[in-house]
């Protein structure tokens, strides 16, 4: 065998196993991908149910209800307000 | 011993022997090799690719609905929706009960939907599914049985919000509303992924990106979900206590066109599907035109004060309150003798109005009305807007222009009028209506003098003072400017008598900020005057939302109101 034939033939081989490598990596990288990507589902559903809980209290009804039952707040009378302008 | 007798074959030949077997296995196996590389290799390259390869859509999320606060108005969240390939799943039947079970559907449906598609390769078992139900099934591992991502839409402030956003099918296709208008920009798009997968259809690798998925844009609007709140509730009050058929209101940001509430009258809850009936899905604000009775009143004094006719002092004679023109009557309804201009506005004066008109050419009339948007679509993004019915001015006869002139015979939207209004308010700027939130106010367009909107809008306060049609119109701390109306609404021939109570009006009349038109259709239970049904529900609404957006109070009497004098830091000397 030429030394040129050695050389072919062995870098065929450190191909083969780069390739083999690269793979195996894409396989395991893709399985990170999945999980990554069921983790940002995972985390929208959450981030939808906060905002949606978010929205709840923010609703105006649940506002008044909470300041007028729980709270004792009301309306001040025309009398109670006092207007402050400035300079 | 034994083995001496029978001789074995040289080593050599063994050698030979097997050699030559193995090789001629070899020489079948490479030959088979060759020939299916070189001569079947497209067709079995295709078979193994349909088998393992696949193309799978990618979804995309719907952009949400926000207002002009970042409230959410429409959401999507994902959920799933349970599918089989019945093919697989009809030879495994013993799975079906618990499957059923675990859907909440009934097994004779299940037994019979796979049993009539188990020629195909894709049902859907049921949608819309939670996503723990729908592990729950998975969990059942039933072959044949998988999951697919879908978005359910939740509209968070439900009915409120519900004419004007709209709602989607299934699919999140955009039906009505908001979401129908803007869903080219909200649904985004579906990408395309070509992956491996193995024989019980798991994904094991990913190939390439066809086609990358884009989600929906977000959309936010112009509406302050707090003011929409508040319109809807004094909406709804109004029709249950007066028994009215329909209602629409509408509150317009008079600066920036921007339209911050928009309620209608029989309302739905989009989240319900099954209450959804086409009948009701009308955004009655922006398609039913109806007319508009004397809220034109103040655009007759505008034609009539700008053309140099009348000044806000000018005397009519209301000649006993009726008028005779061709065969028709024009009648008020009391006696109100001589009366100013502004006491024509007032007191609402069908004979003052009609004579102001009879004064005016009829390209004078109609030119104001055209440019306040009357018979023109608003263009404010919403689907299904009407322009109402208002003809050109070269076929109107001197009837015609007295009745135009207090507000029949020509129709508007809730939203035109509101328009119009805003127009007033503007100092006579009209800006472009919009449902979307405006970063900055758009320069519009000065269509009426300043000087003459603001003569109109002092009318208008007298209109809403103790001795005007609509005083009920009037809230603390703030002055108001606005004008009722009550229409009969047109039947066949003639006029019914059911009525359209209308007031259009705005706050703080000083410096306005908002206007709001509010329309109630057929109250029936006694009041049907605009003044006493539809005024209170503007009064109810402005005080609220005029507190929500900070705006100043301009009528404080002098005893409370401080000024701040700079020098009170310390604490000393506090009041004035």
């Amino acid at each position: 065998m030429t030394r040129r034939t050695l050389f072919v033939y062995s870098l065929a081989l450190v191909l083969a196993l780069f390739l083999v490598y690269t793979r195996v990596t894409t396989h395991s990288l893709y399985l990170q991908l999945q999980a990554l990507q069921q983790q940002r589902d995972d985390f929208n559903v959450e981030w939808g149910r906060l905002l949606l809980q978010e929205a709840r209290y923010a609703e105006p009804r649940y506002i008044e209800k909470t300041a007028r039952r729980k709270l004792g707040m009301i309306y001040p009378a025309r009398e109670q307000i006092s207007v402050i302008r400035l300079p | 011993m034994s083995k001496k007798r029978k001789q074995p074959l040289t080593s050599s030949v063994r050698h030979w022997l097997v050699l030559a077997v193995i090789g001629s296995l070899f020489a079948v196996m490479a030959g088979r090799a060759l020939f299916l590389q070189f001569f079947n290799a497209d067709f079995l390259k295709q078979r193994g690719n349909a088998q393992a390869l696949k193309v799978i859509d990618v979804s995309a999320v719907r952009g949400m609905i926000l207002d002009r606060n970042g409230q959410p108005l429409a959401i999507s969240t994902p959920v799933d929706a349970v599918s089989a390939d019945p093919s697989k799943l009809y030879a495994n039947p013993k799975s079906w009960k618990p499957l059923a079970k675990i859907l909440g559907i009934s097994y004779s449906k299940l037994k019979e939907k796979i049993e009539r598609n188990r020629k195909r390769r894709f049902i859907y078992l049921n949608r819309q599914v939670l996503p723990d139900t729908a592990e729950r099934a998975m969990a059942l591992d039933i072959e044949g049985v998988f999951l697919r991502r879908e978005y359910r839409r939740y509209y968070p402030l439900g009915a409120v919000t519900g004419h004007l956003v709209g709602f989607t099918n299934v699919d999140g296709r955009g039906l009505e509303g908001i979401e129908l208008a803007y869903n080219e920009s909200l649904r985004g798009h579906r990408g395309k992924d070509q992956v491996i997968r193995d024989a019980s259809g798991h994904i094991i690798e990913h190939v390439s990106n066809i086609e990358r998925a884009a989600d929906g844009e977000d959309l936010v609007l112009s509406i302050d979900s707090r003011i929409q709140y508040l319109a809807y509730r004094a909406l709804k009050k109004a029709v249950v206590e007066n028994k009215a058929t329909s209602a629409s209101a509408v509150v317009v940001d008079v600066r920036s066109g921007e339209i911050l509430a928009m309620v209608n009258e029989p309302g739905y809850n989009p989240n319900n599907r099954r209450q959804l009936r086409s009948s009701r899905f009308r955004n009655r604000a922006v398609t039913d035109s109806f007319e508009p009775g004397s809220t034109v009143k103040p655009l007759t004094v505008v034609a009539a004060l700008e053309n140099r006719y009348v000044t806000p002092q000018t005397i009519i004679e209301t000649d006993g309150g009726t008028m005779k023109l061709a065969r028709f009557t024009i009648r008020d309804t009391h006696d109100y003798g001589n009366l100013s201009v502004s006491d024509a506005i007032m007191k609402s004066s069908n004979v003052a109005a009609a004579k102001m008109a009879l004064k005016l050419k009829n390209r004078e009339l109609w030119s104001v009305l055209n440019r306040v948007g009357f018979g023109q679509k608003p263009g404010s993004g919403l689907p299904g807007e009407a322009k109402g019915a208002f003809q050109n001015y070269s076929d109107w006869r001197d009837i015609r222009r007295a009745t135009i002139g207090y507000g029949y015979g020509l129709s508007v939207t809730p939203l035109q009028l509101t328009q119009a209004y805003a127009t007033l308010a503007n100092d006579g700027r009209r800006v472009p209506l919009s449902i979307l939130r405006r970063s900055d106010a758009p320069a519009g367009k000065q269509v009426i003098s300043t000087t003459v909107a603001k003569q109109v809008r002092s009318m208008l306060e007298l209109a809403v003072s103790d001795e005007g049609t609509g005083k009920n119109a009037r809230i603390p701390m703030y002055h108001v400017a606005g004008k009722t109306g009550t229409s009969r609404k047109a039947e066949g021939k003639g006029y019914s008598k059911r009525y359209n109570a209308i007031f259009a009006g705005m706050a703080p009349a000083t410096r306005p900020r908002l206007a709001m038109v509010v329309v109630v259709n057929e109250p029936s239970s006694g009041k049907y005057y605009g003044g006493t049904v539809a005024a209170p529900v503007f009064a109810s609404v402005m005080t609220g939302a005029l507190r929500l957006l900070d705006v100043a109070p301009d009528d404080v009497s002098e005893d409370r109101l401080l000024i701040a004098t700079g020098r009170n830091e310390t604490g000393q000397e506090r009041d004035r």
